[in-house]
């Protein structure tokens, strides 16, 4: 496996850059749709047989793995990035659902009584009360899902599912380890990268944040 | 003069066994200011969460003669959104006014100009675009009656609002809420434990003890004395 192999290094940041894109795409999509969705599953302003039928079909879709959606979508839409992009999208969207209501329920109830007065909707109670309040946790869960991706997609190719992955099989079947290593590094370089970003975007943006002193 | 807000015989319970409120009865004139006093827990953010349609089922007649939207409520903790500027949450009391495309959009038209003025006429045009998260006691309490009165109510229900103030913020905030009140002939629907703003700011006491208003008087005459003495029984009116 030592050295590694730098000829392929123009292979792994064009793996790698479809991988970060896998994620992102992914997580926006995903995020798009669980935003409404965890927003009816609130059980302080929709009724019960609203938010427990979200919250039922949410649990489905949760307790899929995302490798098995890269399966089910490489069967349906064939072998691609197109795949691991819908995989990381359904896999967000039943994740980040569940985070959104469970943070959007913990919602200080006055906010929502103040507002409820006014003879507002629910939907627009939700976005004014609950999502204005929320910007913070959503924003923060938002950053946490695509750092998730980007890992959980660089295995989605092992299933043909697009991205770094499906090099590092090709390379694990030809015997090529040197080659292996440095996909392998640049992939822990991007993963670092993007917790490193992440970690700035963090500290730049959200409220509250204090570093520890020494 | 007919009354802006009739209660009679209100009971509500929160578990159905322990009765919370049993059989109030109460009127209130628009333009009057009532203080509620009584025990914590005796049931009073209870009867302001009825009133503001927050609490049912109950048992008894609430009746209000307002008109839609017509009762503005300030919780405890005021409930601001702290995300958000001191301007966007006034603006959040019309919300009920504008319509629901406006509201889910965001789109206030005139009702910025009016958040604007009720902002200045509580002293806090300054403070318009702060976030309300970034706000002292005293402003937030007031962005809260600003919220309020973008609703244009007829009765307005305010929780121990001031309660987490020092006596000066609190002075001044009632002050300027009441006296905002009886020139709009605004219902003030208040609870309090402090008998000196009392004194100084409401018209009126009733006093809740066990589910029941047990007392009512001009708010000049209670004092400490004489409010241990109806909620130990000793007065009932």
């Amino acid at each position: 496996m030592f050295p590694p192999d730098l000829s392929a290094f123009g292979d792994a940041l064009t793996a790698l850059a479809e991988t970060v894109q896998i994620a992102f795409v992914g997580t926006v999509i995903g995020f798009v749709f669980s935003l409404p969705v965890s927003a009816l599953a609130l059980r302080n302003i929709f009724p019960p047989w609203v938010t427990s039928t979200v919250r039922w079909l949410l649990g489905i879709v949760r307790t899929v793995p995302v490798l098995f959606w890269a399966v089910v979508f490489v069967i349906a839409v064939g072998l691609g990035p197109l795949a691991g992009t819908l995989a990381v999208a359904v896999y967000s969207f039943g994740y980040l659902s569940k985070l959104f209501y469970e943070a959007f329920e913990a919602v200080d109830a006055e906010v929502i009584d103040a507002l409820k007065v006014t003879g507002v909707s629910r939907l627009v109670l939700v976005r004014h009360a609950v999502f204005s309040e929320s910007m913070n946790t959503i924003v923060s869960q938002l950053l946490f899902m695509f750092e998730y991706n980007i890992r959980s997609s660089a295995v989605l190719g092992f299933v043909g599912a697009g991205g770094v992955g499906f090099l590092m099989v090709s390379y694990i079947e030809s015997l090529s380890y040197s080659s292996l290593t440095t996909v392998l590094v640049f992939t822990l370089a991007t993963v670092l990268a993007i917790d490193f970003l992440s970690g700035y975007v963090r500290r730049r943006f959200l409220p509250g944040f204090r570093p520890a002193s020494a | 003069m007919t009354p802006v807000l009739t209660i009679r015989g209100l009971s509500f319970s929160y578990d159905g066994k322990r009765k919370i409120l049993n059989g109030v009865d109460l009127d209130l004139n628009a333009g009057e200011s009532l203080a509620l006093m009584g025990y914590s827990g005796s049931g009073k953010t209870t009867l302001l969460k009825i009133v503001a349609g927050l609490l049912y089922p109950y048992e008894g007649v609430v009746q209000v003669k307002a008109g839609k939207n017509g009762i503005g409520y300030i919780p405890q903790n005021v409930g601001l959104v702290k995300n958000i500027s001191a301007l966007e949450n006034v603006l959040l009391g019309s919300l009920g006014r504008v319509g629901f495309f406006n509201g889910l959009l965001g789109r206030f038209g005139d009702e910025v100009e009016r958040a604007y003025g009720l902002l200045e006429e509580l002293g806090l045009s300054e403070h318009a675009d702060r976030k309300a998260g970034l706000l002292s006691g005293g402003e937030r309490q007031r962005v809260a009656v600003a919220r309020s009165l973008m609703q244009a109510p007829s009765i307005l229900l305010a929780d121990e609002f001031v309660s987490d103030l020092d006596v000066i913020n609190a002075v001044e905030v009632m002050k300027l809420t009441t006296e905002i009140c009886r020139r709009k002939n605004i219902v003030l629907m208040m609870t309090m434990h402090d008998t000196y703003l009392v004194n100084q700011f409401a018209d009126r006491v009733a006093v809740l003890n066990e589910g029941k208003i047990k007392a009512q008087m001009p708010a000049r005459e209670v004092d400490v004395k004489s409010l241990s003495a109806i909620l130990s029984g000793g007065k009932t009116g």
